[in-house]
């Protein structure tokens, strides 16, 4: 055997096997994909309504910590910021994060 | 051997546009180019990996290839791409399988003599002369796309198609 004829040879042994189109393995890659689709949507879902949790703990932390002090009121001339008012403040923000549409994969 | 991967041919461009599809999220254009390469690249995979776990992964490549779509960039053959994450994960597969698995079971994939006998033949080679010899003689890809695929220099792979090739004229000449 020549070169080329040996090369024809190897070609020939070593060609991957004419197949059909295998459509239950094409169903089960599908199938997979849109599971880690799905499973990465959660997941994303979850970090954010526990970031949106996180902020909202702080929130309530920081306003108890205010309403704790007596003396945080503001000094200004105009509107005066009280702990009761903050306090308040504070628990809106939380209220307004924990109910926005969506935000804890609603 | 050394044949471009069919190049500029229309079934690339489909490839390159199914893949860019995909890569923006068109699900239908990925089951698209599973139903495209799914023989080939399962072929691969069971010729040089053994039959054993071959589909799982084969499927584990595809899973990555979807995960990955983002990053495709047009470079080369969406089948070259795909064969290198095949590759990857092959690798890494048969690092955490128990190491008698491969080569030797590669013989079962085929049924006829033939494809028996080159499964013995490929028995033979190492993992990488292997994967070298299937990308290049097997699937028609160039040295330097079968160096891309295996991520290796372009002199050491032409170096283990060589020492494969070698290896299986010997085996050859042993067999009727």
């Amino acid at each position: 055997m020549n070169e080329t004829e040996i090369d024809s040879r190897l070609r020939a042994l070593l060609a991957p096997p004419e197949e059909f189109p295998d459509e239950q393995f094409t169903a089960r890659v599908r199938r997979g994909a849109l599971a880690e689709d799905a499973l990465r949507g959660a997941r994303r879902r979850a970090w954010r309504r526990f970031g949106i949790e996180l902020a909202g703990t702080a929130a309530v932390v920081i306003a108890f910590f205010a309403l704790g002090r007596g003396d945080v009121a503001a000094a200004g001339e105009g509107l005066s910021l009280g702990p009761a008012v903050a306090g308040f403040a504070l628990l809106a923000f939380w209220t307004l994060a924990a109910l926005r549409p969506g935000a804890a994969g609603r | 051997m050394g044949k471009p991967a069919r190049s500029g041919s229309l079934r690339e461009a489909e490839d390159h546009d199914l893949a860019w599809a995909a890569a923006r999220g068109d699900m239908e254009a990925f089951t698209a180019l599973v139903r495209r390469h799914e023989s080939q690249v399962r072929a691969f995979v069971a010729r040089d990996g053994g039959r054993e776990g071959a589909d799982d992964v084969a499927q584990e490549t595809f899973l990555k290839a979807w995960r990955m779509a983002g990053a495709w960039r047009g470079e080369g053959s969406y089948r070259g791409w795909l064969l290198r994450i095949a590759w990857t994960t092959l690798v890494s597969a048969k690092r955490r399988r128990r190491p008698e698995a491969g080569p030797a079971e590669a013989a079962h994939y085929d049924s006829t003599d033939a494809r028996i006998d080159a499964g013995r033949a490929l028995a033979r080679l190492s993992e990488a002369e292997r994967g070298a010899a299937l990308l290049c003689f097997g699937h028609g890809h160039s040295h330097q796309e079968a160096a891309t695929i295996m991520g290796l220099p372009l002199g050491t792979l032409k170096s283990m198609v060589a020492r494969a090739r070698t290896k299986l004229i010997d085996h050859l000449g042993e067999t009727p």
